[in-house]
């Protein structure tokens, strides 16, 4: 055995030599404090009557004020952003420029302005064809079972599902006098009593052996999981090359008749503060909740590029903003009472 | 009116961890020649979105980036009950000259964080740390974790960086036809984690071949340190593997010849330790020479390479000159 301690004479002298390419480059964002979520509807519901599309818009105006009025924004003027997920992604009928006609049309006779429309299926796949859901779907991290693992499991995830925790387990034992045993689930993280969820990120319809583009191209994302990508990209989290995953385009004024030529974010009000943020909120009715529950769960494993969150971190304290470190925590909801 | 602080958050624990464990397994990446840098570079880019490090002068050398994986399992400690943590352990690929392999992976253990397991998101806000909910003593985990005594439920990151090393298997530029006969070897490192002192360390050669590395150190220089246990698992794996060519030589006859051309066009342009070292481990590592002597060692061994193949081929020149004269 050798020991040895340091004999740190003088300063070392400043290199003659360097290299280090490190080819990501994390983009400084504008961001606002707050992106707000002004209300969602599935596509059938915005080709149906207005007069429900109305109402809702009226409902979500009253909790827009409050949160303006409640934002965090250190020592500047709060800045605030709304914007309105087309539910494109699971059906889409080529009447766009109507849809997005009576949708401003309704919100603002409402007094909610949309700042950002985005699409669903943007964030599957991007109008430039980029897998924008794999990023999310490579960057999940499941729990450790406990006293379990011990670092040398695979950390993917090739079921297509996310839980967290053990699920329940049943088994029929020959044995005519314990017919079946069974054991209850378990939350890995549980505060007493459990609450198990499993939570189906995508459906995979390609044949086994299938190459992976081939796969990709026929995964169908459950509507959580692209849920999930929109909180990640509104919050700045969700890169590509250190560049958002999805970006935004100004409105150049005319709507394209089919959704899939749309922009994937379009600005479609100029005097718009930042579309990103440091945290958002979500107002929609409450059947939507078990999804947003399972947004959570999704967000709840999503492994940040340390690069893009020091950045954020970096610029919420020069602007002296206090944000969570656990992301989930960065995202709140309202659930508006009744029905649709 | 808007608020211009946020409510009192909730208590924020200190994530600054008291020790520091790491392994890095070292290997042959399994093709016949080294990778090109340019492919080196797309294999290793092992999470989409994020491009590799690299360098290119005076070794080439590409970095993947870092990857994590859940932890709930017990450490190992020289006296007393074993901790159990929970949390992550971060890893990443390195390969040098495109053909060394390492998988390097390391976990920042946090000591009285919490008592129980929390949920997993607050563990996912601080990545590449695990938490300790029992007590320990710092000592006790580095030397316990050293002792590596594989055990159910014990942390076991050697099997972390093999992971990823096996994560390069699918790479179509990887023909799976090396020449050379290596084996994978495996560096084990703890760091104890004090901000106020001379960093101060020593490296132990155990009888089972693995190179133990200990050090106190403050938190900076942490990446400098993982950087030069990783240079160090590379050249003692190469002095290994040429060692054992050498070796397997002196047996195998008539392969003698194919055993050392092997050897010497895979390893004898590499030794170069001090290529990446960084500054502030300099110190360290002309110590560790001093008397560990692992470049002298790799010029001995690589004379007598290289003095065998003169000899073998003389001797195989003479055998055929013999029998145009017969």
């Amino acid at each position: 055995m050798v020991t040895y301690t340091s004999s740190q004479a003088a300063e070392p002298p400043a290199p003659v030599f360097s290299e280090h390419h490190r080819d990501m480059a994390v983009k400084q964002l504008s961001l606002s404090h707050l992106s707000v979520e002004v209300g969602h509807f599935y596509m059938e519901d915005l080709e149906g009557d207005e007069e429900p599309i109305l109402t809702q818009f009226e409902r979500v105006k009253p909790w827009l004020e409050a949160a303006k009025a409640s934002v965090i924004s250190g020592d500047s003027k709060p800045r605030v952003s709304t914007c309105f997920l087309i539910d494109d992604y699971f059906q889409s009928w080529p009447d766009a420029p109507e849809i997005m006609e009576r949708l401003l049309r309704l919100s603002m006779r409402a007094g909610v302005t949309i700042d950002y429309v985005a699409r669903e299926s943007a964030c599957a796949r991007r109008k430039d064809g980029f897998a924008v859901a794999e990023l999310l779907a490579t960057r999940l991290l499941e729990e450790p079972e406990p006293d379990h693992d011990t670092g040398g499991r695979p950390p993917t995830i090739a079921t297509g599902w996310l839980s967290n925790g053990r699920p329940a387990r049943q088994a029929t034992i020959l044995n005519a006098m314990e017919a079946h045993t069974w054991e209850a689930p378990l939350e890995y993280g549980k505060r007493n009593h459990s609450i198990y969820v499993d939570v189906e990120l995508w459906r995979d319809d390609a044949e086994p052996g299938a190459d992976r583009e081939d796969a990709l191209s026929r995964r169908q994302y459950s509507c959580p999981f692209l849920a999930a990508v929109w909180q990640l990209v509104r919050l700045g989290l969700l890169r590509k090359d250190g560049i958002p995953a999805l970006e935004v385009t100004d409105f150049d004024g005319e709507w394209k008749a089919e959704w899939s030529h749309f922009p994937d974010i379009i600005k479609v009000n100029p005097n718009a503060a930042p579309f990103y943020a440091y945290q958002s909120l979500s107002i929609m009715p409450q059947n939507f909740l078990p999804i947003e529950t399972a947004v959570r769960n999704i967000v709840d494993h999503f492994v940040f590029e340390r690069d893009v969150m020091a950045k954020l971190d970096r610029r919420a304290q020069q602007e002296n903003v206090s944000v969570p470190d656990v992301i989930s925590q960065r995202m709140s909801h309202h659930f508006l009472p009744g029905g649709k | 009116m808007a608020r211009p602080v946020a409510p009192s958050s909730e208590t924020t624990s200190p994530h600054q961890p008291q020790v520091v464990l790491g392994a890095v397994t070292t290997g042959l990446l399994n093709t016949s020649e080294p990778l090109p840098l340019d492919a080196a570079r797309q294999a290793l880019a092992l999470v989409p979105g994020v491009e590799a490090d690299w360098r290119q002068y005076p070794v080439e050398q590409v970095v993947s980036p870092d990857l994590y994986l859940g932890l709930d399992c017990r450490l190992a400690v020289s006296s007393g009950s074993p901790p159990r943590i929970i949390g992550t352990a971060r890893a990443r690929a390195v390969l040098t000259a495109g053909h060394f392999l390492q998988g390097s992976a390391r976990v920042d253990v946090l000591l009285g964080a919490s008592k129980r397991r929390l949920p997993w998101s607050h563990y996912m806000a601080h990545t590449g740390v695990a938490e300790a909910i029992n007590k320990a003593r710092p000592a006790d985990i580095v030397t316990g974790f050293l002792e590596d005594r594989p055990a159910k439920s014990i942390l076991d990151l050697g099997n972390t960086g093999a992971h990823v090393m096996s994560l390069l298997d699918e790479v179509p530029q990887i023909d799976r036809r090396a020449r050379l006969k290596t084996q994978t070897h495996r560096l084990l490192w703890a760091a104890l984690v004090q901000e106020d002192v001379e960093p101060d360390g020593h490296v132990e050669a155990g009888d089972d071949g693995v190179f133990r590395v200990q050090m106190s150190m403050p938190s900076e220089l942490l990446p400098d340190f993982m950087e030069m246990c990783e240079i160090l698992a590379l050249h003692h794996w190469l002095l290994a593997a040429l060692k054992n060519a050498f070796d397997r030589s002196s047996r195998t006859g008539p392969s003698a010849e194919r055993e050392l051309e092997a050897a010497l066009s895979y390893l004898g342009h590499v030794w170069n330790p001090k290529a990446h070292l960084p500054h502030a481990m300099r110190w360290f590592w002309d110590a560790l020479e001093d008397a560990a002597q692992l470049s002298w060692e790799w010029q001995t061994t690589l004379t007598r390479v290289r003095d065998k193949v003169s000899l073998l081929t003389r001797k195989a020149i003479e055998e055929t000159l013999l029998r145009e004269v017969l």
